[in-house]
C-alpha cells in the first residue's frame, strides 16, 4: 500500500454534479439495486428503534402508561423529561467537565500516541520488539479495582480531574492501530529524507503527520470517545459532585423519583420515568452527533473516488 | 482508553440489577428483598470470639420511646404506624443547636439525581445542625465498589461512611475494628439519655449494629413486612376476578386473567412473594435441632415447582419470564400484568408515578395466605437496613458532636426537624397543600434528597398524608400481616460470612431460571444441592452452627 | 503492503578459534550500539508512553499477586496469607469455569466469521457510492447504536423480538403462534451476534473507511486502463491494501475476545439460562467479585491472560507464515 500526497478536500461552494471518474464502469443496475437496497436495511434497521427512542424520550407518562413501555405511535408529547434533567444547572456543569476532560484528555493522548507509534514504526529499530512486547501484555492483564485505587490514592489524584485523565490515558489497542498505518507510508520516501539529513522530529511533524490526518482523526475520536463515555472512574475515584463528569449524572437520573420510607412527600408523577431514561440516552448523544459529522470528512480525506474535478 | 477500565465500567454497570433487587427489595422499586436475595443479610463477622447474648446487650442503648406526634394508626406487633394527617403543630425534639461549628465529611449512596454540593438544602440544614456536613455524594449501584476500595485505603476514608446492610464488604469484620470508631462508651445502656432521639430508636435495630461485639453503627431501622403480592384492585374489580386463597387457584385465577390479545398477563415474576407464600425461611431454619438451610427446605421445592406450573400456564409476561425485572414496574402500572412481587416501599412510590394520568388506579398489597390456604409463615424482615459509621481517627469531642447531630437527625415523624430534613424550608423547597401536606417543588426536588437521613433514621412510619386512603390500607394491611411475623433464625445477629461462601448462592439463582422456564427438570434442584453441600454448604451450616450455640 | 525489512547482518561461518569469536561479538556490540545511537531519538518518543504504561498500567497488574494470597484489603499487602496455586485450584476445579470458556471460545469464533468481516464489507460497499452526500449521512446514522448502552439495546430487542414484542404481536393477531426469540438457548449465538452486529458495525467501518482513503486512486486507473473489472480490482487493490490493517485488528481483537460481551450477556442470562450465556468475565463477576473474593477474581483473571497471551502470539505466528507483518514481526 503506498501513499501519495493527496488532494485537498474541495470546497463545494460551487454546484456541481458528482460524476464517475472517467476510467469506472457504469455499475450493473443489479447490483446498484442490491447494494443500495443492503445498505438502506442496514440503515433502516438503526433508524427505526432510534426513533422509537426519541419518540420516548418527549412521550407523556400516560402515553408510556397506554403504550406499555417503549413509544411507537406518537402520543401526547411533552418535553418535560428534558426540563427535568436540564434544570437545576447540574447537567450544565456535568457537561462542561466532561468536554473538559475530553479535550485535554483526548490531546495528550492523540500526542502520547503519535510519538509512540511513530517511534515504534521504524521497522527493525532498537528494541522495538521487547517495547512491542511490553505494550502488548498489558491488554491482557487487567489491573484490580483495589490496586488501581490505592495507585491513584497515593499518588495524591484522589478527587483531581487527573485521575480521570492519567490512567485510563494510553491505550495499547489504538497505539498498535496507529503504529500499524505509519509503518503502511512508503519507507522509501522517509528513507530518502533520513538521508537527507532530516531528524526524526521533522520527518514526524513534516511528513508522516501530514499524511496521516485521517487515522489520527480516527484514533482521536477513538479517545474522545473513551473519555467521554467513561464513568466508573469517576464514581471511583471523584468526592465532589461539582467534578462529576456528564456520565455519572446522567446515570443518577435513571432511578428518578424513587423515595425512601419515612419520606413526607415524593416526586411528581408528571414526568415518566422511562422518558427520563431515554432523554438521557439522547442528551448523551447530542454533542456527538454535533462533533461527528466534522470528523467524517477528515477520516475518509484521502482520495475521494468519484470526487469533484477542479 | 485502559481497557480495565472498560471493564470495570461494564462490571460496575451492570451491577445494576442485583443492587436494585437489594435496595429496591427496602424502597420498593423493584422486585426482590434484600432479606431473601441471598445477598449477605447478616454481615459481619468473626471467625474467633462469639459474643453471647449479653454482650451484646451490655453494648447497646436501652429503649427509651419518644411521642411527637400520636399516630392515627397505630403500631401492632411492630407494624408500621400511619398518619393520616400532619400534626398541626411541629414541635423541636432536640432544645439546642447540636454542633459546635466543626466540619464533617460523609460518604453516602444515593439511587437519584447527585445533588450540587452547595444548595439551599444544605445550607439551611447545616445551619439548623450548627456544623457543616460535607456529603460525597456516590452512584448507589456501584456503591458495593466504591465502599471496597475506599475502605481499602484508610487516608481517604471520610469523618462519617453510610453502608447499606447489602453493601458491606466481605472481611468487613477486620474493616470495622480498624477504621471505626467503637461507639459504645457514648451509647450504650443509660448513656444514651443525652440522646433522647437515639433512645426512640427499636433494640432489634440497634442489636444489629453490633460488629465484633461492640456497637459500631448507627442503624436505620427496617420494617417488618417488607414484601408482598401487588395486584390491579381496579382491574380485578373491572373483570370480576375473586382473591387468591391459596397457591392452586392463584394460578387459576391468573390463567383466567391472562388474555394476550388485549397485551395482558396475568402476573409478573412472582419468585419472591412466592417463597413467602410456601414459607420458605430467609436462609436458615430449625428442624431437630439442626440447622437446615432453605434450599434444602421442602417449602423451597414446593415454591419451586409453584413457579414452573405458573410460567408454563402462560400467565407470566413473556418479558418477566425472559427475568426482564427493571420494566416490571411499567408492566404493572400500565396493565399489561396484574399481580407483581415488589418492595413495601414501591407502593407509594406507584401511586405518584400513575394517579396524575390515571385516577382510577387501584394498586393494593395482597394478604398473605399459606400455599395450602391456612394462615401463612411470615418471617421478620431485617431490622437494620442501613448504617453510619464514624472514623476512629475522630476524637472524643468530634465523635460527641457527630452522635449529637445523629440526634438530631433521628427526630421522629412530628417534628420540626423531621420535616426540615424531609422536605427542607418552607417556601423555598416545598409549600402545603389543602391537608398541610408539604408537597415539593421543583427546587425541592432537586435539593432534597436522603442524605442526611441515610446517617441514622427514626422508626419508620407511614406518612404519606397526600394519600390518606393508601396510609389506611397500608398500616392495617401492615399491621395484619405483623401479627403472623415470626423471628427468623438467628435474627438480628449481625454475622459476616467468609468470602468463599459467597457465591454459594448462584447457582439456585440460575436454576430457578432454568427450571421455571422449563430448560431444566425439578430433579435438577437434588443435584444442585448436592453440589451445594459439598461445594461449601456443610462448612457454612458449621459455621452458623457456632452462632447458634453461642 | 511492501515493508522493507532491515535484513539482519547474515551471521558469519561458525568460526574455529575465540579470536574471530570474540571479535564477532565485538561487532555486534558495536552494531547495536551504532543502531541504538540512529534511533534515539524514536527511543525518546516512545518514552512517555512507556512511563505511563509502566506507572498506570504494571503497577496495578503486579497487585494479581493476590491471586497468589487469601487478600484482604484491610490488612498490609504483604501480611495476607500465602496459599500458592489454591486459587488457581479452585477456578479450574469449578465446571462452571470450563462451561464459561467452551462458551466464551464459542462466541468468539463465531462472530469471528460472523461479525469481523461485516464491517469491511460496508466500508467497501459504502466507499463505491458515487453520492458523498448519501455516504456522509448513512455514515452519520449508522455508528450511533454504538453509543447506546446494552441495557437499552437489550430492552430494544426485546420490545420488539421478546414474547410480547411487535413480531409476536403481529403473529398472534395473525393466528400464528408466538415464538420467544430471547429466551431460546439453541439460536442464542445468532441472536448475540445480531445485537453485536446492530450497535457496533457501524462503529466499525470507521476506521476500514480511513484505510480506504488511503488507497491511491490512480492504481485503480491504472488497473481499469488495463482492462480489470470492478471484482478484479477489489481482489487486486483494495482487499490487498486491507490486508494488513484487517490482520492487525484481528489479531489484537484475538486478544480482547476473552473479554467478550460482558455486559450484553449479563443482562440476558436469565433468559437463556447460564449454560448458553456464562463467559469468563460474567463467571470472574459472580464467583469472585461480587462478593469480594479478590483472590479468585485475580487467579481467573491471571489464567484468562494467559489464553490471551497464547491466542494472540499463535496468530501472530499464523500470521507471519502468511508473510505479514501481524501485531510485530522479528526484524
Amino acid at each position: 500500500m503506498t501513499i501519495t500526497t493527496r488532494p485537498r478536500a474541495l470546497a463545494r461552494s460551487r454546484p456541481h454534479r458528482v460524476t464517475r471518474p472517467t476510467w469506472e464502469e457504469p455499475r450493473a443496475p443489479l447490483e446498484a439495486g442490491a447494494r443500495a437496497i443492503v445498505l438502506f436495511v442496514m440503515a433502516a434497521l438503526i433508524v427505526v428503534p432510534l426513533y422509537i427512542v426519541v419518540l420516548t424520550s418527549f412521550s407523556s407518562q400516560a402515553t408510556i402508561t397506554a403504550a406499555g413501555g417503549m413509544v411507537i405511535v406518537p402520543g401526547e408529547l411533552t418535553f418535560s423529561a428534558y426540563e427535568q434533567i436540564l434544570s437545576g444547572g447540574v447537567v450544565t456543569r456535568a457537561v462542561l467537565v466532561s468536554v473538559g476532560i475530553t479535550g485535554v484528555g483526548t490531546a495528550i493522548s492523540l500526542v502520547v500516541s503519535v510519538m509512540a507509534a511513530y517511534g515504534l514504526s521504524r521497522p527493525g529499530s532498537f528494541a522495538h520488539r521487547p517495547i512491542l512486547f511490553f505494550l502488548l501484555i498489558t491488554m491482557f492483564f487487567g489491573a484490580g479495582m483495589i490496586p488501581s485505587y490505592l495507585l491513584v490514592s497515593n499518588l495524591g489524584l484522589i478527587n483531581s480531574y487527573w485521575s480521570l485523565i492519567l490512567p485510563s490515558c494510553i491505550s495499547v489497542f489504538n497505539i498498535f492501530l496507529m503504529r500499524g498505518f505509519f509503518m503502511g507510508i512508503d519507507q522509501s520516501i522517509l528513507d530518502s529524507a533520513r538521508i537527507d539529513g532530516a531528524g526524526d522530529w521533522r520527518i514526524l511533524t513534516k511528513m508522516v503527520l501530514p499524511m496521516s490526518r485521517s487515522v489520527i482523526t480516527v484514533i482521536g475520536l477513538f479517545y474522545g470517545v473513551g473519555y467521554w463515555n467513561a464513568f466508573f472512574n469517576a464514581t471511583l475515584y471523584i468526592n465532589d459532585s461539582e467534578k462529576l463528569p456528564l456520565q455519572v449524572i446522567l446515570r443518577s437520573y435513571v432511578l428518578q423519583g424513587v423515595s425512601v420510607p419515612g419520606q413526607v412527600s415524593v416526586g411528581s408523577g408528571e414526568v415518566a420515568t422511562l422518558a427520563v431514561q431515554m432523554a438521557v440516552v439522547i442528551i448523551a448523544l447530542v454533542p456527538v452527533l454535533i462533533i461527528y459529522p466534522f470528523l467524517q470528512k477528515h477520516i475518509s480525506s484521502g482520495v475521494m473516488i468519484g470526487a469533484v474535478k477542479g | 482508553m485502559s481497557i480495565q477500565t472498560a471493564s470495570s465500567d461494564l462490571r460496575a454497570f451492570a451491577k445494576k440489577p442485583l443492587n436494585r433487587r437489594s435496595f429496591l427489595g427496602f424502597v420498593g422499586a423493584g422486585a426482590a428483598t434484600a432479606a431473601l436475595a441471598g445477598c449477605s443479610t447478616g454481615t459481619a463477622s468473626t471467625s474467633g470470639g462469639l459474643f453471647s447474648a449479653e454482650d451484646i446487650a451490655g453494648v447497646i442503648p436501652n429503649y427509651y420511646p419518644v411521642d411527637f406526634a400520636v399516630p392515627d394508626l397505630v403500631s401492632v406487633e411492630g407494624s408500621t404506624a400511619g398518619y393520616l394527617k400532619l400534626p398541626t403543630v411541629l414541635r423541636k425534639s432536640v432544645a439546642k443547636v447540636p454542633g459546635s461549628g466543626g466540619s464533617y465529611t460523609a460518604l453516602t449512596p444515593a439511587w437519584w439525581t447527585i445533588p450540587s454540593s452547595d444548595n439551599s438544602y444544605f445550607k439551611a440544614v447545616n445551619k439548623e445542625l450548627g456544623t457543616t456536613i460535607k456529603f460525597q455524594v456516590s452512584d448507589g449501584n456501584t456503591y458495593g465498589e466504591k465502599i471496597q476500595a475506599v475502605l481499602a485505603s484508610p487516608n481517604n476514608v471520610p469523618d462519617m461512611v453510610v453502608i447499606p446492610s447489602w453493601n458491606l464488604p466481605p472481611k468487613f469484620d477486620q474493616a470495622v475494628t480498624s477504621l471505626f470508631a467503637d461507639l459504645s462508651p457514648y451509647l450504650a445502656g443509660d448513656k444514651v439519655k443525652d440522646y433522647p432521639n437515639l433512645a426512640n430508636i427499636p433494640t432489634d435495630s440497634w442489636k444489629f449494629s453490633v460488629f465484633q461485639g461492640k456497637l459500631f453503627g448507627l442503624p436505620y431501622p427496617g420494617e417488618v413486612i417488607q414484601n408482598a403480592f401487588f395486584y390491579r384492585k381496579d382491574i380485578f374489580d373491572e373483570l370480576g376476578l375473586p382473591l387468591p386463597t391459596d397457591a392452586e387457584s392463584f394460578i387459576e385465577i391468573l390463567t383466567e386473567a391472562t388474555d394476550t390479545s388485549k397485551n395482558r398477563w396475568g402476573s409478573d415474576d412472582l419468585w419472591n412473594a412466592g417463597q413467602i407464600m410456601f414459607g420458605v425461611p430467609d436462609k436458615w431454619t430449625v428442624i431437630d435441632g439442626k440447622l437446615v438451610h432453605k434450599f434444602e427446605t421442602d417449602q423451597y421445592r414446593e415454591a419451586l415447582d409453584w413457579l414452573t406450573r405458573l410460567f408454563k400456564s402462560g400467565a407470566v409476561h413473556p418479558d418477566a419470564m425472559a427475568g426482564n425485572d427493571q420494566q416490571a414496574n411499567s408492566r404493572y402500572e400500565a396493565g399489561n400484568t396484574l399481580v407483581k412481587s415488589d418492595g413495601v416501599g414501591g407502593w407509594a412510590e406507584s401511586l405518584a408515578r400513575v394517579l396524575p394520568s390515571n385516577p382510577a388506579y387501584n394498586t393494593q398489597a395482597m394478604d398473605f395466605f399459606a400455599a395450602d390456604g391456612g394462615d401463612p409463615t411470615l418471617y421478620k424482615g431485617s431490622p437494620t437496613n442501613i448504617f453510619s459509621f464514624i472514623n476512629k481517627k475522630a476524637d472524643e469531642k468530634a465523635i460527641k458532636e457527630m452522635l449529637a447531630v445523629a440526634d438530631f437527625i433521628a427526630a421522629p415523624f412530628g417534628t420540626a426537624e423531621y420535616q426540615l430534613l424531609n422536605s427542607g424550608v418552607e417556601g423555598t423547597h416545598y409549600d402545603l397543600d389543602a391537608n398541610g401536606a408539604p408537597v415539593l417543588n421543583a427546587k425541592g426536588q432537586a435539593e432534597v434528597t436522603s442524605t442526611y437521613s441515610f446517617l441514622v433514621h427514626p422508626p419508620v412510619v407511614q406518612a404519606h398524608v397526600e394519600y390518606p386512603q393508601f396510609v389506611t390500607d397500608y398500616c392495617n394491611w401492615s399491621a395484619r400481616m405483623s401479627a403472623f411475623a415470626a423471628d427468623p433464625v438467628l435474627y438480628g445477629v449481625q454475622i459476616q460470612e467468609p468470602a468463599k461462601f459467597g457465591s454459594l448462592s448462584k447457582p439456585f439463582d440460575d436454576l430457578k431460571a432454568d427450571v421455571a422456564n422449563g430448560r431444566k427438570d425439578l430433579s435438577a434442584l437434588d443435584d444442585a444441592i448436592a453440589t451445594w453441600k459439598s461445594s461449601g454448604g456443610n462448612d457454612l451450616r458449621k459455621f452458623y452452627q457456632k452462632y447458634l450455640d453461642a | 503492503m511492501t515493508v522493507l525489512d532491515e535484513r539482519r547482518p547474515t551471521p558469519e561461518a561458525p568460526p574455529a578459534d575465540p579470536a574471530t569469536l570474540k571479535a564477532a561479538a565485538v561487532r555486534k556490540r558495536q552494531k547495536r550500539r551504532a543502531l541504538f545511537r540512529r534511533d534515539r531519538t524514536l527511543l525518546l518518543m516512545v518514552l512517555p508512553a512507556l512511563l505511563l504504561t509502566a506507572l498506570f498500567a504494571y503497577v496495578p497488574i503486579v497487585g494479581n499477586a493476590i491471586a497468589f494470597q487469601d487478600y484482604s484489603p484491610y490488612v498490609g499487602a504483604f501480611e495476607n496469607p500465602w496459599v500458592g496455586f489454591a486459587n488457581f485450584e479452585r477456578v479450574l476445579a469449578d465446571e462452571a469455569f470450563w462451561s464459561a470458556v467452551r462458551n466464551t471460545l464459542t462466541i468468539t469464533a463465531f462472530q469471528l466469521v460472523f461479525f469481523f468481516p461485516v464491517p469491511i464489507m460496508l466500508a467497501i460497499l459504502l466507499q463505491g457510492l458515487l453520492s458523498p452526500r448519501v455516504r456522509s449521512l448513512f455514515q452519520s446514522i449508522v455508528y450511533l447504536p454504538h453509543f447506546l448502552s446494552w441495557v437499552i439495546v437489550i430492552s430494544i430487542f426485546q420490545q420488539i423480538l421478546g414474547g410480547a414484542g411487535l413480531l409476536n404481536q403481529f403473529l398472534r393477531d395473525n393466528g400464528i403462534e408466538a415464538v420467544n426469540l430471547m429466551t431460546q438457548p439453541d439460536t442464542f449465538l445468532i441472536l448475540v451476534t445480531s445485537q453485536a452486529l446492530w450497535k457496533d458495525a457501524g462503529w466499525g467501518i470507521i476506521v476500514f473507511l480511513a484505510a480506504l482513503s488511503a488507497i491511491d486512486p490512480s492504481q485503480y486507473e491504472a488497473a481499469a486502463m488495463d482492462g480489470a473489472g470492478r471484482r478484479k480490482r477489489m481482489w487486486h487493490i483494495t482487499l490487498p491494501a486491507l490486508r494488513p490493517i484487517i490482520i492487525l485488528l484481528l489479531i489484537l481483537r484475538l486478544g480482547d475476545s476473552l473479554t467478550v460481551g460482558f455486559e450484553q450477556l449479563l443482562l440476558q442470562r436469565d433468559a437463556v439460562g447460564a449454560g448458553a450465556a456464562e463467559v469468563l468475565d460474567t463467571f470472574v463477576y459472580y464467583s469472585g467479585i461480587q462478593n469480594g473474593d479478590w483472590s479468585y477474581a485475580a487467579a481467573a483473571g491471571l489464567i484468562k491472560g494467559v489464553i490471551s497471551v497464547i491466542l494472540v502470539l499463535g496468530a501472530n505466528k499464523l500470521a507471519h507464515l502468511f508473510g505479514e507483518a501481524g501485531v510485530y514481526q522479528k526484524s
